[in-house]
């Protein structure tokens, strides 16, 4: 036999369930925005039936329902995506890193323009053409010399606000890494509070989403590999090697080494990180490669030209007949200068061939001819065209980040798109949702209701006959 | 999703609405070398010629002005040397009284004196007869002290000419050798010297002999002088005619490869402003109520 009372508690599991799948759908209209929520579900079940023992049991039919109920609140979410999705991230994080820095440099060289190093070339072999036609002029000498100064600081300049985007971008991979490691040991955390949550039987959604979407913000910094271990948690791994290891997080180390100043990662213990993708991979791109390559360009442009005018200078004779000696001293775009005693006295300016023709300007004519004399790539361009091409280089190869970055954003857009599909909230779903377990609710109190007037009839109006 | 569609998509617009403002504000097409590598380093290269060419252009204004002084200097000098061959003529015919001659005598050191400053012209503190010895006045007067009058003129200068680019590789010399000019073949100063000697002495045997034909080969003298000079103006001023062509072609080139055409920007600009409005249209049909409105 059934207990009397057997609907009401029928239709309060139902009222229990259509409250809990009612909280559920105001879960994920409140989560609508969040960063990382992925909607939930509520997974009802039927409760397990009453097999009814009696007597005459073939006679009744058999296995009673017993209502329903709520086994699990389930997260929708398709690990494949986040899978796809993160590696589209460490892309973009590579190009994005180098898009930014490059974007320095171009700013850096504030080309094509007249404020460019080029600018300062042209006026410096104008300035000495000038002075070919008045050697003996002492304005014509001041201002080559100042022209030649210009160009100097503009070397020193270009290569010192270079050399500063290097260390900008080491400043920003250092709090990539810092980023990082943080990063590993909150994800040990809630890899923990999971674990807990798991043990006792519960789906801890909201704290896997939090650890996803960690793991979407670690996969941007780096390439990284998820996997699972055992009660929720799961592991990290970056280049083979892990970062997080379930309850464990290790941390990654920058060293800088001395001389050449180039930027290594490695594990606590020495041994290097291998990584592909990331930010910092794009960091470590600019500051080990590409800056150092852009420094080595210019350094070579200034050395030639210092040889260059300092040869011919040093074949000239000054306005006190004496051989002038070299113009500029250093020797790459680091230290560049005119000769001090040159610059305070214009005098010591060499532009004769011969030490009595103060009026000679013919070596200042060819100071001024090595603007196109094919001095660079052994002799097959001029200083302007080895200048011109290294602006085209910086320009491509911040046009290929650019274009890269933008290839990547696309692709990122589509798959966080097929994610939202997927896990996103949708209010009108939500809506219907709601709609559906008021429905529910009230269907199972109404219910409630019919069983309550069954009892009050098989209570106060059965058996009162003559009463 | 939607939304963040729509935000994405106004978003690019107005990204792409401000590039091309910012072309048209600037009215440059390549504002960092990104934009486009290869237009950038064709720029680099296009402005460093043009300025090469507006050196060149200045240079070969400085030599016109060189050669320019350098034909008036040597015009004089040819006034003064048919004038004084006039006046040896008039000193051969023995007509004249001792007095007479004397007076042409005294014109001729005239010329001689004028003669002496004609060769030491400066300009912009150049001697232009001096060759690269510059700062020295390239004839000196040596005197006899009891009379004061000049009894040989020395040269100090030296061969070398002032020599400027005027084009990639092509050099030319902005003045005249002095030497060539004064003291080449014929010495000019030594013929007014002896001719104004032989007046006062009455010799007009050495006059008609010797002096007259002096003159006469240094005027030749001077005059071919003059003649090349003249030519390399010539010269010189075709070439500022190139030059200044070549610069005209040179910017209009640089203008093509780094300005934009604003016509096009302009079309360009209007376009996207319009494709921006579509943008911003569509957003707000995005933000559309759900059924959250529709279930009041």
């Amino acid at each position: 036999m059934r207990s009397t009372f057997f609907g009401i508690e029928l239709m309060r599991r139902a009222m229990a369930a259509s409250q809990r799948a009612m909280d559920v759908t105001g879960h994920n209209v409140a989560n609508a925005e969040t960063p990382g929520y992925s909607r939930q579900r509520v997974r009802l079940e039927t409760t397990t039936p009453h097999t009814l023992a009696g007597v005459f049991r073939p006679q009744v039919a058999g296995q009673l329902g017993t209502g329903v109920q709520v086994v699990a609140i389930e997260r929708v979410r398709d690990r494949f995506l986040d899978d796809q999705l993160r590696a589209t991230n460490g892309w973009l994080g590579r190009w994005e890193a180098r898009e930014e820095m490059l974007g320095q440099v171009e700013a850096v060289l504030q080309e094509p323009s007249e404020l460019g190093l080029s600018g300062y070339m042209d006026r410096f072999f104008a300035a000495w053409q000038a002075l070919s036609t008045t050697p003996e002029d002492m304005g014509a000498r001041t201002a080559a010399i100042q022209e030649s100064e210009a160009l100097a600081q503009a070397f020193v300049m270009t290569r010192e606000r270079i050399q500063a985007v290097r260390e900008d971008a080491v400043t920003a991979l250092r709090s990539d890494l810092s980023k990082i490691n943080d990063l590993a040991d909150a994800i040990v955390e809630l890899n923990i509070e999971i674990a807990r949550a798991v043990v006792v039987g519960d789906a801890p959604n909201d704290l896997l989403d939090k650890r996803d979407l960690l793991l979407d913000e670690l996969s941007k910094l780096a390439d990284i590999s998820v996997g699972n271990a055992n009660t929720g948690m799961i592991n990290v791994t970056i280049g083979g090697r892990a970062i997080v290891l379930g309850n464990e997080a290790r941390h990654l180390d920058l060293t800088i080494d001395p001389t050449t100043l180039d930027v290594s990662l490695n594990w606590g213990d020495g041994s290097p990180v291998n990584v592909r993708t990331g930010r910092i991979v794009g960091l470590i791109s600019i500051i080990n490669d590409t800056v150092p390559l852009y420094l080595d360009t210019l350094d070579e442009l200034a050395k030639s030209i210092i040889t260059e005018v300092n040869a011919v200078h040093a074949s000239a004779y000054d306005l006190n007949g004496n051989p002038a000696g070299p113009f500029f001293t250093g020797s790459s775009a680091a230290d560049i200068a005119v000769r001090a005693d040159i610059s305070e006295d214009p005098r010591l300016l060499g532009t004769s061939a011969s030490p009595e023709a103060t009026g000679d300007g013919s070596k200042a004519v060819e100071v001024a001819q090595l603007k196109d004399k094919l001095s660079m790539h052994s002799g097959v361009s001029t200083f302007g065209d080895f200048y011109s091409e290294f602006v085209s280089k910086v320009g491509l190869d911040s046009r290929a980040a650019k274009r890269a970055k933008e290839v990547y954003e696309n692709v990122l857009e589509s798959q966080e798109d097929r994610r939202n599909s997927i896990s996103g909230v949708s209010m009108d779903e939500e809506l219907m949702n709601m709609l559906k377990y008021q429905a529910s609710y009230e269907a199972a109190a109404r219910m409630i209701t019919a069983v309550d007037e069954m009892l009050d009839r098989l209570i106060n109006g059965t058996g009162v006959v003559g009463r | 999703m939607m939304v963040d569609k729509a935000i994405g998509n106004v978003n690019t617009s107005y990204s792409r609405l401000l590039q091309l403002q910012a072309q048209v504000s600037s009215g440059k097409l390549v504002t960092k070398p990104s934009d486009d590598p290869h237009r950038a380093a064709r720029a680099v290269q296009l402005r460093s010629v043009t300025s090469s060419i507006e050196r060149y252009i200045s240079n070969a204004d400085e030599v016109a002005m060189w050669l320019s002084v350098t034909d008036s200097a040597l015009d004089k000098a040819t006034n003064m040397l048919q004038r004084a061959r006039e006046l040896a003529v008039r000193g051969v015919n023995g007509t004249l009284s001792a007095d007479e001659r004397k007076a042409v005598a005294i014109e001729i050191d005239q010329i001689l004196e004028e003669m002496v400053q004609v060769a030491n012209t400066r300009q912009s503190q150049r001697y232009l007869f001096g060759g690269n010895k510059t700062r020295l006045a390239p004839f000196e007067p040596l005197r006899d002290p009891a009379t004061g009058s000049i009894t040989s003129v020395q040269y100090h200068g030296d061969d070398g000419q002032l020599t400027v680019e005027v084009s990639v590789g092509i050099t030319m010399e902005a003045t005249i050798s002095g030497q060539d000019a004064f003291a080449g073949g014929v010495n000019i100063f030594d013929a007014l010297i002896s001719t104004r000697d032989h007046l006062l002495s009455g010799d007009t045997q050495a006059l008609s002999n010797v002096d007259l034909e002096n003159l006469e080969r240094g005027l030749e003298q001077i005059t071919a002088r003059r003649a090349e000079a003249g030519a390399r103006l010539a010269r010189v001023e075709l070439i500022q005619q190139r030059l200044e062509q070549d610069k005209l072609s040179f910017t209009e080139h640089l203008s093509n490869t780094e300005d934009v055409d604003i016509v096009d920007a302009m079309v360009k600009l209007k376009e996207q402003e319009h494709v921006y409005q579509a943008a911003l249209a569509v957003a707000a049909r995005a933000v559309q109520p759900g059924l959250v409105y529709l279930l009041k």
